[in-house]
């Protein structure tokens, strides 16, 4: 019993290290965003010579944002912003870029279930879980499809939306883009109030035990958080894109809305007037099997395998129409 | 005591420097509480680095569904119950579509403003790549049959396109069109593209079932949809989120 709880709290303090470590391995490759008494994010450098960096819109609220750079304060611009992932571009403007900075790169694929990851907030970093990928989600009023992973982590007494998240070889994974939210805990309120009101909540504690248990402030294993973050096909095809000359990501589309089929693939339910969908012989009931070399068995291989096309590409679609199978081939178009 | 912990703590995660480290390893060496605890910090180590999979019981999506949703974390925070040029430009792009040579190799193709071209030429061979632009005009191209391409080059060519007139480049030596209209800076503007770049549509909507989401049951094992909403999760600040049954829903792309 001694044992295990001293390897317990060695583990605990273990962890902490390892997560202070890694934080101060990354922190000469982060901006702090926001007014340095209440900081709103981290950006990651991404590109030393062009002196951009990648942040969570949650973290920018304007078109510049108050930026803490190494030993002195500066102003980012907003170069570019992506509705899905709700990742932004930030330049820092200078002659000759951030020579003396280290660009974080992103990941190359998913963690392995269950591997440590990092939240990477102001105030230093949170260690999570990775638990899965496979799962996709809606976002936006126009529904927009979005590759997730889920994470969880134990709930800190901070705010973590839009935080970064990173590998524990300090690669970058994606961001704390939404939270399973516990039914009637949610408000349509801006996360600049919720700080305010945080902040006051955080101000009329006390150190007593009474006054923090009243606040019920969930902290520990009870405070389990359940988080999303965009799946990292689709931050890498961000960042991509962000780095491009003209800092656009792309997306491909071929203008149906699908359901998964009994016995596999994915069952066309809608063909979308005036997309490339609509100008080749597929029906409303016909079996989606694959798009080219990927196979299709249910909804998320479909919204998987779209992205790992671009605009433009020209695909095959494998269809069951009739119990008949044919190939079709199209061209995918850009999303808007 | 602390000190000695935390001296095997940072030399097991390389956090010393050589010669503090050699200090430390020979402590440890001579001391068999310190090797211990030196090994186990290693073994932690190791551990983080290389986690097993998880128990399938022990992550999996359900039993975090219900230890977020079944359990009372804690009382609600207090306070929060809470014209004209469009429609000369379809002309425009009318006369350009009708007067198209008759034979082609390639499809054919038309670039302008995507609403536009749902009016006009519907079920259509349309091409409409300038969403981008600034000018809230229709670009409009003449057709020309030109060879398939890579999706690399197009999709280079195509961000070339964007840029505007002066940004468009021809991709061969031999392409070499000329603008047929002229325009005045912020006045519509028309445009020549190439040809066999690709169409821009507004984003194929999904949709869900919300008379299927009001029962909020979800079967075991069925594969889920995150729903993520405009609201804000009061205890994270990140936006809020819940889940569906994917049966639930109409994927659109």
């Amino acid at each position: 019993m001694f044992l295990w709880a001293a390897e317990t709290i060695a583990f605990s303090r273990a962890q902490n290290v390892a997560v202070e470590s890694l934080y101060q391995r990354l922190r000469p490759s982060l901006a702090v965003l926001g007014d340095p008494r209440q900081p709103t994010g981290t950006a990651a450098l991404v590109d030393s010579a062009q002196g951009l960096f990648l942040a969570h819109n949650d973290a920018v609220r304007g078109d510049t944002v108050q930026a803490r750079l190494g030993d002195g304060s500066v102003r980012l611009r907003v170069v570019a912003r992506d509705p899905r992932t709700n990742l932004v571009l930030l330049s820092y403007k200078t002659a000759g870029g951030l020579p003396g900075m280290t660009p974080l790169i992103v990941a190359d694929s998913e963690p392995a279930l269950g591997s440590r990851v990092m939240v990477l907030l102001a105030q230093g970093g949170l260690m999570g879980s990775f638990v899965g990928g496979q799962k996709f989600s809606l976002v936006g009023e126009r529904k927009q499809v979005v590759p997730v992973s889920e994470l969880r982590f134990e709930s800190p007494p901070q705010l973590v939306g839009g935080a970064l998240l990173v590998s524990f070889d300090g690669k970058i994974l994606g961001t704390m883009a939404a939270t399973l939210a516990r039914p009637g805990n949610s408000a349509d309120v801006s996360l600049k109030t919720l700080t305010e009101v945080q902040k006051a909540v955080q101000v009329e504690q006390t150190p007593s035990f009474g006054a923090f248990a009243s606040k019920k402030i969930p902290y520990g294993p009870a405070g389990l958080t359940v988080a999303y973050s965009p799946n990292i096909s689709l931050v890498r095809r961000v960042v991509e894109g962000f780095l491009s000359p003209d800092h656009r990501p792309e997306y491909a589309a071929l203008g149906i809305q699908i359901a998964d089929a009994a016995g596999g693939g994915a069952v066309i339910r809608r063909i979308v007037p005036n997309t490339p969908a609509s100008r080749v012989p597929v029906q409303v009931g016909d079996i989606l099997l694959s798009m080219s070399d990927r196979p299709i068995m249910k909804q998320y291989d479909f919204v998987q395998a779209l992205l790992s096309f671009r605009p433009g590409d020209r695909i095959t679609l494998r269809i069951r129409h009739d119990g008949v199978e044919k190939s079709i081939d199209v061209t995918l178009a850009r999303v808007k | 005591m602390k000190k000695k912990n935390d001296d095997l703590l940072r030399l097991a995660f390389g956090e010393l420097s050589d010669a503090d480290a050699t200090v430390v390893e020979a402590r440890a060496a001579a001391d068999p509480s310190a090797r211990r605890e030196l090994q186990v910090c290693r073994d932690i180590r190791a551990s983080l680095q290389h986690l097993p999979p998880p128990p399938a019981d022990g992550l999996s999506a359900e039993r975090l569904r219900a230890a977020i949703l079944d359990r009372e974390l804690g009382a609600r925070k207090p306070g929060f119950a809470w014209g004209w040029a469009p429609m000369a430009l379809a002309a425009l792009a009318a006369v350009v579509f009708i007067s198209r040579p008759a034979q082609r190799s390639e499809p054919a193709v038309v670039a302008m403003n995507n609403e536009i071209g749902e009016n006009v030429f519907k079920n259509k061979p349309l091409m409409s790549d300038f969403s981008a632009s600034t000018n809230a005009a229709a670009a409009v191209t003449m057709s020309v049959a030109t060879p398939a391409v890579t999706s690399a080059k197009s999709s280079a060519r195509f961000r070339s396109n964007q840029r505007g007139m002066e940004g468009a480049r021809p991709h061969t030596a031999s392409w070499a069109p000329k603008p047929f209209v002229k325009a005045p800076i912020n006045a519509p503007v028309a445009m020549v593209a190439r040809l066999d770049s690709f169409e821009t549509i507004a984003s194929p909507q999904s949709s869900v079932d919300t008379d299927a989401l009001a029962s909020k049951a979800i079967k075991d094992g069925a594969d889920t949809v995150v729903i993520v909403s405009g609201k804000r999760d009061l205890d994270t600040g990140a936006a809020a989120a819940t889940e569906t049954e994917a049966n639930h829903v109409l994927v659109g792309g």
